[in-house]
């Protein structure tokens, strides 16, 4: 935990928000108090990475499947960088385009880390980094009957989130808009259909690539979503180490906001003090 | 038993070598020097060769993935094909 004042009131925000009530995001057997998940890619160093990562409060940071640079140390592995005591790490298979190359990156993740968790990402457009659903649900299913913890990411698209929840993955990662892009939440009511299917099954919604500021955070967690992942909108900030924090607590005001429940909107004014004894 | 007194080399600084096991690894030609292609020479020569023994790493021999509890047993043939894999920052 930092020692920061700021690191200490957000520790106070994320002990309201999840700690004390048990408000606690499930994946597979394990329970997490952060709704945050936070990739580890394109950071300008590893020191600003780790520090990132503090500032951000999450527990969960993906990692990616790479060949080991035969000329080099392996410094730029990221077990020199993370403090697995206090990180879980979730793989992902970032880079592949089949439901084969998808399987075999989850077997050797899981041959490097030793965990069951991971997130199957199969890409099917180079533009725009769009998940390829269909090879995404073969490969889930394989992935699962081979004991995996299966997070897959793919469109907003409720029949396949249903279809995903049916086969046994553990959350579903629909895209707020491309990977990188930060453009939000561009299909919010999409979104909140996929919430509200998921509720029925148990299945936990985690808003995966386009958040770009922590108000594209807060959104996603108002209308319900479980937790959002993201890399980019914190990596690709003037200050990625300050944006970390804005995200930790965007994200427990967005989870604090829905479980509030929001006041409904009227077209026109209420007032907000009272009408009588107004003086004359 | 296979020696191996010198680390992996590139096929090409190795080309007058008379005898070499020769791999495929991580998409580049490598050879064991001093390894007959028909020595005894397993996953765990090759990993401490390269110096990753200590690293956290996985290796598929032939698209295999070969556990680190056997490779001590793992025979690499010559003209295997091996993928040494690690995590690296990503999304």
């Amino acid at each position: 935990m930092s020692g920061t004042t700021a690191g200490m009131m957000s520790g106070t925000t994320a002990g309201t928000a999840a700690g004390n009530d048990q408000d606690s995001l499930r994946l597979g057997a394990k329970h997490y108090a952060s709704r945050l998940l936070i990739g580890t890619g394109k950071y300008p160093s590893v020191a600003m990475a780790r520090e990132a990562l503090a500032a951000s409060g999450a527990e969960i940071v993906t990692v990616a499947v790479r060949r080991v640079n035969l000329d080099r140390n392996a410094e730029d592995s990221i077990w020199a960088q993370v403090d697995l005591a206090k990180y879980t790490l979730l793989p992902n298979t970032a880079g592949c385009s089949t439901q084969e190359e998808a399987i075999r990156t989850a077997m050797l993740a899981r041959e490097v880390g030793m965990g069951d968790l991971v997130k199957i990402e199969v890409i099917a457009d180079a533009k725009t980094l769009y998940p390829d659903n269909q090879a995404t649900l073969e490969a889930a299913k394989i992935l699962i009957a081979e004991g995996f913890t299966v997070l897959p990411y793919i469109t907003d698209d409720l029949v396949v989130c249903k279809k995903l929840a049916d086969i046994g993955c553990a959350a579903v990662m629909p895209l707020g808009a491309p990977i990188g892009s930060g453009l939000g939440i561009r299909n919010p009511v999409s979104i909140r259909l996929i919430v509200e299917a998921m509720v029925d099954y148990g299945v936990p919604v985690i808003v995966d690539a386009g958040v770009g500021t922590a108000s594209d955070a807060a959104r996603a967690m108002e209308l319900g979503c479980d937790a959002v992942l993201m890399n980019t909108a914190i990596a690709g900030a003037k200050v990625p180490v300050m944006m970390a924090h804005a995200m930790r607590h965007a994200v427990d005001a967005g989870r604090l906001a829905y479980r509030a429940g929001r006041m409904p909107m009227k077209l026109y004014a209420t007032a907000s003090s009272p009408l009588e004894g107004l003086i004359g | 038993m296979a020696t191996c007194s010198s680390p992996l080399s590139r096929r090409d600084d190795m080309e007058a070598r008379e005898v070499a096991m020769r791999l495929t690894v991580n998409g580049e030609a490598r050879e064991i020097a001093g390894a007959t292609p028909d020595a005894a020479v397993t996953v765990v020569t090759l990993v401490e060769a390269l110096g990753l023994a200590e690293t956290r790493v996985a290796v598929e021999v032939n698209r295999k993935i070969v556990r680190r509890a056997n490779w001590p047993e793992a025979m690499l043939a010559e003209g295997d094909v091996v993928e040494i894999v690690h995590f690296v920052g990503g999304g």
